[in-house]
């Protein structure tokens, strides 16, 4: 479908430039589910490189979207399995991070098409711009800045429970309007 | 556990959960796939600001430039890797051509291109060799050599008969195969003779020292001058016999000389050159003769002019020549 084998080598790189390009930014995202950004970076550009590799051995189809998702994972688990020896991770750690990787489990038909799903995410993104001003703010600040409530409250010049406040209405809302999105996910994919 | 506290779940989303409230949310993960599947998708949903970012141009562009270079380093580092390969490769077959060459050159210079085929013509004639060897041919014989001498050996084949003037050359010993012996000198004169048809190899020496080896294992005898090696092929017995080694080599002059030879010496001599076969009476002496015969057409112009000199009477019937001696 998107590798060709082309005796062009420019031909060659275009294909599988507009595959990088095509595939990268949902895959990076799929990576950030278990993975730091710099680790997730890695492992997706690790990923292209080993398609890159492999462009004259595998003849590479429909199939090509499972098999980076795939190699996204397996390598994802790998970095995580460093990570637990590393930072000592606790049990409980541990076994968020086993749920975690049971959900975005790459074989489950379902994983694939919600994160390549870009209506699902263009639901999610006006569901956030519905929240008020002050609270998308916050919100905001905190889930795109990684930023603390208290660092938040600093920014913003307001108190450390105004910004708690404003997280828990913007959790409140989205929370609601998921349980909506996540059935209108279910129906759109598992059908 | 029907709902979870939001607080847990605003602090899983932080990054701030204590053990005890990582618990407590693993609890309520245990519960459901449902309960799965809103966590996760919330958060997916607190962090989908990201995606716009990994999506944006100037981002893909920093990441597809990363991933170029690691193509171009890979790719520079193969090539180089595939053009050590075809180098070796290269060499590879250049080492092949090269001893192929060598080989079909070096054996080619000992067997057929340059390899000189030198046979009797009808007259006896001397023939010198690259390394000044002299070497005269009986009839039928033929003799292969190198346009080239080797720089450590000189070896010729022979097949019948042939007079060798070895030039010396200690450092290249002269080897003469034929089909029965090897006969190996470093300078000397002697003649070899062995004939397809003949039962007997024999090799005599006039000057100098020479090696002889039977092919079959007969073994090896070196001869000293005056000495004759004869190989019997039937019953694979190398000896050797004192000889009138001159008188073996006679065939190669126009002169035939005797020196000291007795009667049935000189009629043996003659029974080579001119392939007759001369029976002796018994009552031929054994006294010696020396002299110069001048060789003619035929045994009998020869034998016609010898008993002019010799008290011999001869009779041709056949291929048989009677020798008696005349009163």
């Amino acid at each position: 479908m998107l590798l060709r084998k082309s005796q062009d080598e420019s031909c060659e790189h275009t294909t599988y430039n507009e595959l990088f390009r095509k595939y990268y930014p949902s895959l990076l995202f799929y990576a950030t589910r278990f993975l730091s950004e710099d680790e997730a970076e890695d492992v997706v550009q690790e990923t292209f490189f080993d398609l890159w590799k492999k462009k004259d051995s595998i003849e590479i189809g429909d199939q090509i979207q499972s098999f980076l998702y795939r190699s996204v994972y397996m390598k994802s688990i790998n970095v995580l399995k460093h990570k637990k020896v590393e930072n000592n991770y606790s049990s409980a750690m541990e076994e968020l991070y086993q749920h975690k990787l049971d959900n975005y489990e790459p074989d489950d038909n379902t994983t694939i098409k919600a994160m390549e799903a870009q209506e699902l995410r263009k639901e999610i993104n006006s569901v956030l711009t519905e929240l008020p001003d002050k609270c998308r703010e916050v919100f905001k600040l905190s889930y795109l800045h990684e930023m603390k409530n208290k660092d938040i409250a600093d920014v913003l010049d307001i108190s450390p429970r105004t910004v708690e406040a404003h997280m828990y209405k913007a959790l409140k809302f989205l929370r609601s309007r998921l349980g909506h999105l996540t059935y209108l996910f279910f129906t759109l994919f598992i059908s | 556990m029907e709902r979870i506290d939001d607080t847990i779940i605003l602090k899983y989303l932080q990054g701030e959960c204590s053990d005890n409230e990582l618990q407590q949310l693993n609890d309520w993960l245990r519960e459901s796939k449902e309960n799965r599947k809103e966590l996760f998708t919330l958060e997916e949903s607190f962090h989908l600001a990201k995606m716009e970012q990994y999506a944006a141009p100037d981002f893909l562009d920093k990441a597809e430039k990363k991933l170029n270079n690691k193509i171009a380093e890979y790719e520079k580092e193969r090539s180089r890797v595939f053009f050590m390969k075809r180098v070796m490769q290269y060499a590879a077959a250049f080492i092949i051509l090269a001893v192929g060459t060598y080989s079909v050159v070096h054996f080619t210079s000992s067997s057929i291109e340059d390899t000189m085929t030198i046979a009797y013509n009808g007259s006896i004639k001397e023939f010198s060799l690259p390394d000044g060897t002299k070497v005269w041919l009986n009839k039928d014989a033929v003799l292969k050599y190198p346009k080239k001498f080797a720089t450590d050996h000189r070896n010729v084949s022979l097949e019948g008969e042939a007079y060798f003037e070895v030039s010396k050359d200690k450092k290249r010993p002269f080897t003469v195969a034929t089909d029965a012996m090897k006969v190996r000198v470093l300078g000397t004169k002697f003649n070899v003779r062995s004939d397809k048809h003949s039962s007997l190899a024999e090799t005599s020496l006039l000057e100098g020292e020479v090696e002889v080896t039977g092919n079959r294992a007969e073994g090896q005898i070196i001869l000293a001058p005056g000495q004759k090696a004869e190989l019997d092929l039937k019953t694979g017995r190398l000896c050797v016999k004192q000889v009138n080694a001159k008188l073996d080599a006679v065939w190669r002059d126009d002169l035939i000389p005797f020196e000291k030879a007795t009667i049935a010496e000189i009629a043996s001599t003659l029974e080579r050159f001119y392939n007759v076969k001369i029976v002796l009476s018994a009552d031929i002496n054994n006294s010696t003769y020396s002299g110069v015969l001048r060789k003619r057409e035929s045994i009998d112009s020869v034998l016609n002019s010898l008993k002019n000199s010799i008290p011999i009477s001869y009779k041709v019937s056949g291929h048989k020549i009677y020798l008696h001696q005349s009163h």
